[in-house]
C-alpha cells in the first residue's frame, strides 16, 4: 500500500510537471536578461512635486499598507503625511469610502493578502510603506496591470527594472537630513571636547572619539543614512570613528535598547539610529540620567520629550510626496516612476533641537541647509571620505536585472556621489573608512 | 450550620453534578451545534456592535457582501478554506489513531522549507516543470520526517507525542527564521523568487491547483480511512490498542506509517504556500493554520464533510472580519479576525462538553440520555 501511495504521488507530480511547463517563458522574461551595461534602463529621477500631470479627473479611492501603526515612529510619519495630504486635497482620511488603511502588515504573504483586499475594495491608488513590501507590491502591480490602478512602493527600488507602468517608487533625500543631524551631533562633540568632558574611555586606539549607530538591516537605505550622519559629524569634528550594530528588524525596542547600552558601555558619546522604536533614545536617556556623557540623535519623530539627552531627529516630511501623488492620481495623471525630494522640496528636515544642543548649533544648521539647497555642499563629497584608503572615482548605482547587485550607471561625477540619482531609493552602499560594522545584520 | 448538615447527610448529592451521556442522538447533536453557532454569531456580532457602532444586521450583511464582493474576495475565501482543509485532512488520520499530532504548523513549515530550498538553489536555473515536482516530493518528505521523529520516539520510548510534536513546531520556526535570511535576496524580506517554482494557474485561476489538491486530498483521505485496510488498522490502533495487538496488527508499523502520511500532507500544504501563495518562507506562513487545523479536525470528528464545512466557516469569519476592519480602518486592525475565530471555536468546543455530559442539579434525574 505504501508503494501504491508513493506511486500515486509520483503520478500526480508528473501531471503537475506537464502543466507547470507553461510558465517557463514568463520566468525567462523576468529573470533571464543578463546584467550587461547595454541593457541598463537608465532612470531619470524627477523632483517635480509642483508639476502635476493633468488628465481626466478620476474618483480616487486610496489604499494604504503600513508595516506598523500609530505606535511605531516610521509608520506614524507616513500616516501623518497621508492625513495632511488628504486634508489639503479635500479627502477625508477617516472615510473608508475614500481611504482604506491596512496597518501592521508584515513583509510577507500578509502584504499580498492586504493588497488583494484593497484591489477588491476598489482602491485605485495603493501605497505600501516598507522596503520589504515591494516584492509583493510589484507582484500585485503585475497581477492587476489590466486594471486602472497605480501602485507605489514607498522606499522601494525596483519600479524601473520591473518595466511596469503602474508601479512607482518614491523616497526622500533623507540622507541630507541625516547629514544635518550629524552636524548637530558634531557641534555637541566639539563642545564636549572644548569643555574637557571627553575621556580616554571615549576614544579609540587611534585617538578618535567613538560614536555608535543602531541600524536595522545592512541595506542601502541604512548604509546611505549612517554614512551621511557620520560625514555630518566629521564635518565638525575630524577625529571621530563610528560603529554600526544591526538589529535585523525595523522595529524591535529591546534589541535597539540593547545595542545602545552596549555602545554606551563601550564609551560611545553620541548614538544615532535607523530603527523605528524609542528603545535606543530611552537607553541613552537612562544612562544620561546616571551621569554618563552620552547623547542621542534619533529618527522619524521629535523625541525631545524623552529628556535632555535627545539632541534632535532626522525626519521626512512625507506629506510633500503624498500630496503630489494623490493630486496627480486625482487628475488622472501618471505618478512619476521615481520621485525624490530633499531640503529643496521641503521633504526632509530635522526636528526641534533639544535643550542640550551646543550653542551656535541653530546658526550652523541653517548655514549647512542653505549650502545643501544652493548645491554648494554635497553630502557624499568624494574628497571627504575614502574607501580602503583611496578616494572613490567610480560606483555603479543601478540594479538592472533584479538580483539586488548594482551592475550599471556610474554615479560618481563632479567630485561627489550622486545619491538617489538613477532611482529614488538610496543606492549608496560603499563602506567608507572610519565606520565599522559590528555584525552582518543576519 | 450548613457544613454540619452536609457532614451528617454524607449521602446527600452536591448541587451540580456532571453525568456522562451514554450516547448522543443525531438530532440532539445538530441542535446543540446549531445553538453553539448561533450563540457564537451573537457574541461576535455584539463584539462588533460594541467596537464599530453599527447594528448586528449591518455587521453580518457586510461580512457576507465582503466575502462575495467580487472574484478576488471569493477566490481568497476559497483559498483560505482549502488551505485550512488540506492541513486538517493531513492531521485527521493521526488523531484517529490517538496520535495527538499538534505539530501541524511545524510540518507545514518543514514542507515549506524543503520546497523553498529548490527555489534558492535551482530557481531560474531549471524550468519550473522540473522544479515543481522536486518541490512537491521534498515537501512531502520534509513534512513527513517532521512527524516521523516524534512517532519513532513514541513507539520506541513511549514519549508523549503531544509535547514532542509541539516542540518540533518551535524547531521548525527557528529554522525558518534562519533560512529565510539566507535565502531571501534582501535579507529576510519579500519573496525568494516571484516566478521560479510558481504554480501555474489552472482554468485561468491562480488558485486552481489549490482547489483541485484540496478536493483530491479530502476524497482520497475519505477512501483511505473508510475503505482500506490501513484505515481499519488506524481506527483499531486508535480505539483499542490491545485489540490491535491481539489481532496481530503491528502498532509500530501503523503509527510510523500514519504519522508519516499525516506529516507529508501537511508538508504538501507547505509546498502550496511556497509555490502558489507566499513565494517565500516565513515563520508566519499559513497564519497559524497548523494549529487551527487541529481544532478543525477534532471538531469534525475527522469527517471530511464536516471538516470542509468548518474550514469554510472559519474562512468566512476571516474574510467577513476583514471587511468590517476595512470599513473601520482607523479604529480596528486585522487581529479582529483572530478574535472572532477564537470566539467561534470557543463555542464549538464548548458545545462538545454539553453533548458528552449532562448537568444534573440536586434532586434531578440521573440517567442522562
Amino acid at each position: 500500500m505504501l508503494r501504491k501511495f508513493i506511486s500515486v504521488m509520483l503520478v500526480c507530480a508528473m501531471a503537475l510537471c506537464v502543466f507547470a511547463g507553461c510558465s517557463d517563458e514568463q520566468a525567462a522574461e523576468a529573470f533571464g536578461t543578463s546584467g550587461t551595461k547595454e541593457l541598463c534602463k537608465s532612470g531619470v529621477v524627477s523632483t517635480v512635486a509642483s508639476e502635476v500631470a493633468e488628465g481626466t479627473k478620476v474618483d480616487l479611492k486610496i489604499g494604504v499598507v503600513l508595516i506598523g501603526d500609530n505606535t511605531e515612529t516610521y509608520s506614524k510619519a507616513h500616516i501623518d503625511g497621508i492625513r495632511t495630504a488628504c486634508e489639503n486635497l479635500g479627502i477625508d482620511p477617516d472615510d473608508s469610502e475614500q481611504v482604506i488603511w491596512k496597518m501592521t502588515v508584515g513583509e510577507d504573504a500578509a502584504c499580498a493578502t492586504a493588497l488583494d483586499e484593497l484591489v477588491a475594495q476598489g482602491c485605485n491608488l495603493i501605497f505600501t510603506n516598507s522596503y520589504g513590501h515591494q516584492t509583493y507590491t510589484q507582484a500585485a502591480a503585475e497581477k492587476y496591470k489590466d486594471q486602472d490602478i497605480q501602485f507605489v512602493a514607498m522606499t522601494g527600488d525596483t519600479a524601473i527594472s520591473s518595466g511596469l507602468d503602474n508601479l512607482s517608487n518614491a523616497f526622500t533625500e533623507v540622507y541630507e537630513a541625516r547629514y544635518v543631524s550629524g552636524v548637530v551631533a558634531g557641534m555637541k562633540l566639539k563642545e564636549l571636547v572644548d569643555a574637557g568632558k571627553i575621556t580616554d574611555k571615549n576614544m579609540d586606539a587611534d585617538g578618535n572619539i567613538k560614536i555608535g549607530y543602531v541600524g536595522a538591516y545592512p541595506f542601502a537605505e541604512v548604509v546611505s543614512g549612517y554614512t551621511a550622519f557620520y560625514l555630518g559629524v566629521k564635518s565638525v569634528v575630524e577625529n571621530v570613528s563610528m560603529s554600526v550594530s544591526y538589529t535585523s528588524s525595523w522595529h524591535d525596542s529591546d534589541k535597539e535598547a540593547e545595542a545602545a547600552r552596549s555602545f554606551i558601555s563601550d564609551g560611545c558619546v553620541i548614538i544615532s539610529q535607523h530603527a523605528d522604536s524609542e528603545g535606543a533614545p530611552m537607553a541613552v536617556q537612562n544612562a544620561y540620567n546616571e551621569g554618563t556623557v552620552v547623547y542621542s540623535v534619533s529618527y522619524n519623530v521629535d523625541l525631545t520629550s524623552i529628556g535632555e539627552a535627545i539632541l534632535t531627529s532626522a525626519t521626512n516630511n512625507w506629506a510633500v510626496y503624498y500630496e503630489y501623488a494623490i493630486k496627480t492620481a486625482m487628475n488622472g495623471g501618471k505618478i512619476a516612476t521615481n520621485w525624490i525630494g530633499g531640503y529643496e522640496q521641503d521633504a526632509v528636515k530635522i526636528t526641534t533641537l533639544g535643550s542640550q544642543a551646543a550653542a551656535g548649533t541653530e546658526e550652523k544648521v541653517n548655514e549647512v541647509i542653505a549650502a545643501i539647497k544652493a548645491g554648494t555642499l554635497h553630502v557624499f563629497d568624494t574628497s571627504k571620505f575614502t574607501v580602503g584608503g583611496k578616494n572613490v572615482t567610480w560606483a555603479y548605482a543601478t540594479d538592472s536585472d533584479g538580483d539586488f547587485n548594482y551592475d550599471c550607471n556610474n554615479v560618481v561625477a563632479d567630485g561627489y556621489y550622486h545619491e538617489s540619482y538613477t532611482q529614488s531609493a538610496p543606492s549608496f552602499t560603499l563602506r567608507i573608512d572610519g565606520i565599522t560594522e559590528l555584525n552582518t545584520g543576519n | 450550620m450548613k457544613d454540619q448538615t452536609a457532614k451528617t447527610e454524607s449521602k446527600r448529592d452536591p448541587l451540580v453534578r456532571l453525568v456522562k451521556r451514554d450516547s448522543v442522538s443525531a438530532a440532539r447533536s445538530v441542535i446543540v451545534h446549531a445553538a453553539a453557532i448561533l450563540l457564537a454569531m451573537l457574541v461576535c456580532g455584539i463584539f462588533f456592535v460594541i467596537v464599530t457602532d453599527s447594528s448586528i444586521i449591518e455587521i453580518y450583511s457586510a461580512m457576507v457582501s465582503g466575502t462575495i464582493r467580487n472574484s478576488i474576495t471569493v477566490n481568497s475565501f476559497f483559498k483560505e478554506a482549502c488551505m485550512l482543509l488540506i492541513i486538517a485532512v493531513g492531521l485527521a488520520p493521526a488523531f484517529k489513531m490517538s496520535f495527538w499530532n499538534v505539530g501541524g504548523q511545524g510540518q507545514v513549515l518543514a514542507g515549506g522549507m524543503a520546497a523553498a530550498m529548490w527555489l534558492y538553489y535551482l530557481g531560474n536555473k531549471l524550468p519550473n516543470a522540473a522544479i515543481i515536482p522536486l518541490m512537491i516530493i521534498s515537501a512531502a518528505v520534509g513534512g513527513g520526517i517532521w512527524a516521523l521523529v516524534p512517532a519513532i520516539f513514541r513507539v520506541k520510548f513511549s514519549t508523549n507525542e503531544t509535547l514532542f510534536t509541539l516542540m518540533m513546531n518551535y524547531i521548525a520556526i527557528q529554522l525558518v527564521k534562519y533560512l529565510r535570511i539566507t535565502w531571501s535576496p534582501i535579507h529576510a524580506l519579500g519573496m525568494i523568487s516571484r516566478k521560479a517554482g510558481s504554480m501555474p494557474s489552472l482554468f485561468g485561476n491562480q488558485n486552481g491547483w489549490i482547489y483541485v489538491i484540496a478536493a483530491v486530498a479530502v476524497i482520497m483521505m475519505y477512501v483511505y480511512m473508510n475503505k482500506t485496510k490501513h484505515g481499519y488498522e488506524i481506527s483499531v490502533v486508535g480505539e483499542a490498542p490491545n485489540t490491535a495487538r491481539y489481532a496481530g496488527i503491528s502498532e509500530f508499523r501503523v503509527i510510523i506509517r500514519t504519522a508519516f502520511i499525516s506529516g507529508a500532507i501537511c508538508g504538501l500544504a507547505g509546498f502550496l504556500y511556497v509555490s502558489a501563495i507566499d513565494h517565500t518562507i516565513s515563520e508566519t506562513m499559513g497564519g497559524g493554520y497548523g494549529f487551527t487545523a487541529v481544532i478543525v479536525a477534532w471538531l469534525a470528528k475527522f469527517n471530511p464533510i464536516f471538516m470542509t464545512l468548518i474550514s469554510m466557516l472559519i474562512s468566512f469569519i476571516r474574510s467577513g472580519s476583514s471587511e468590517i476592519v476595512s470599513r473601520n480602518t482607523t479604529t480596528l486592525d486585522s487581529s479582529i479576525a483572530n478574535i472572532n475565530i477564537g470566539i467561534f471555536l470557543f463555542f464549538m468546543l464548548g458545545c462538545e462538553f454539553f453533548l458528552n455530559y449532562k448537568i444534573v442539579f440536586r434532586g434531578g434525574k440521573e440517567a442522562g440520555k
